[in-house]
């Protein structure tokens, strides 16, 4: 089976079947564009990605490397985020900054199907929440004036349950 | 040990919060912004951008802390848009409105939202049709939304549009 070798942004080289590398499609263009082949002692170097997260998304890939190619976003559809698997829920029980250096290595690795359930998980934080859980989830300061607030509240007086 | 995108200076770890503020606060025309790089190419794929910038780096983010605020880092920084959209993108009308209460950067990541304010004209589109045509097909949901829209909409005529 041919191997890759992925190097991290502090130089650690992991090796990992091309099949399973290749659900990055940075990756995939870039062994494509190199011409990298299986006996090549080439790493191919991702600087943006540091050792941890990139143990990560390997294991990610690796669990998903036999699914179908993730659907490209339709506008029509009704997005849904209680479709994220046990396995994918346990994966991003992680830190709010693991996940959002997940996030940005989904992105930088051009990984659909990971970006996708990260932010679904980011979404996951807010829905169904009120805006002093939402602030308490991510410790946000409320920097409203007792004014401002007042007026937002009015603002959304409109969807509030009743 | 960070290195900066087009200056490539090296900043130590310890002195990097200082350091970059002092740079970038005092003399922010000497610093590439990722940003500008950003809208400057866009016919980069996403994916090819290059390195995040170094204010992304998540010890600087986190500022020390535990938590990270998604919403006010994404609304900060123009690549991070595709994230902010597609967060929206999986939220009810209901949250959005949760979401503009909760601080005022992420009232304004709900205002620079095209899928935000998607979510809430649709809800506001279907109220509207539904009060024009009482037999409009829109579900029972947005009916009872129907009068507290109404009310809305009075008491906005009340308040001064204060965009703080």
């Amino acid at each position: 089976m041919p191997m890759i070798k992925l190097q991290s942004s502090d130089g650690e080289v992991f090796q990992v079947d091309f099949e399973i590398a290749k659900a990055s499609v940075t990756i995939k263009t870039m062994v494509e564009d190199l011409g990298l082949e299986e006996e090549d002692e080439e790493n191919v170097p991702l600087p943006n990605v540091n050792p941890g997260i990139l143990k990560k998304v390997i294991q990610w890939a690796t669990y998903h490397k036999d699914d179908p190619p993730a659907a490209e976003d339709d506008e029509g559809r009704e997005k849904r985020t209680d479709d994220i698997s046990s396995w994918d829920a346990d994966f991003l029980k992680v830190d709010q900054g693991t996940l959002f250096e997940l996030i940005l290595a989904a992105n930088y690795l051009d990984i659909k199907g990971l970006l996708d359930v990260t932010c679904k998980t980011v979404a996951n934080m807010i829905k169904g929440k009120t805006p002093e859980e939402i602030r308490k989830t991510f410790n946000i300061k409320n920097d409203f004036s007792a004014a401002e607030e007042d007026q937002v509240r009015k603002e959304n007086e409109w969807c509030e349950e009743k | 040990m960070l290195v900066t995108y087009k200056s490539n200076v090296t900043i130590e770890d310890t002195d990097r919060h200082s350091s970059f503020f002092f740079n970038y606060k005092n003399f922010p025309e000497l610093f590439f912004s990722f940003d500008d790089f950003y809208n400057s190419t866009p016919h980069l794929p996403l994916s090819l951008t290059l390195t995040p910038p170094l204010n992304l780096d998540v010890d600087f983010v986190k500022q020390g802390q535990e938590y990270i605020d998604f919403m006010s880092v994404f609304t900060e920084h123009d690549f991070c848009k595709p994230f902010l959209e597609k967060i929206f993108s999986y939220l009810s009308y209901k949250d959005i409105a949760s979401m503009t209460t909760v601080s005022k950067t992420w009232r304004k990541a709900v205002s620079k939202s095209a899928n935000a304010q998607k979510e809430l004209e649709k809800v506001f589109i279907h109220a509207i049709l539904y009060f024009c045509h009482k037999n409009a097909n829109v579900t029972d949901e947005y009916k009872q939304l129907y009068d507290k829209i109404l009310i809305h909409f009075k008491n906005q005529i009340q308040f001064k549009k204060n965009d703080f």
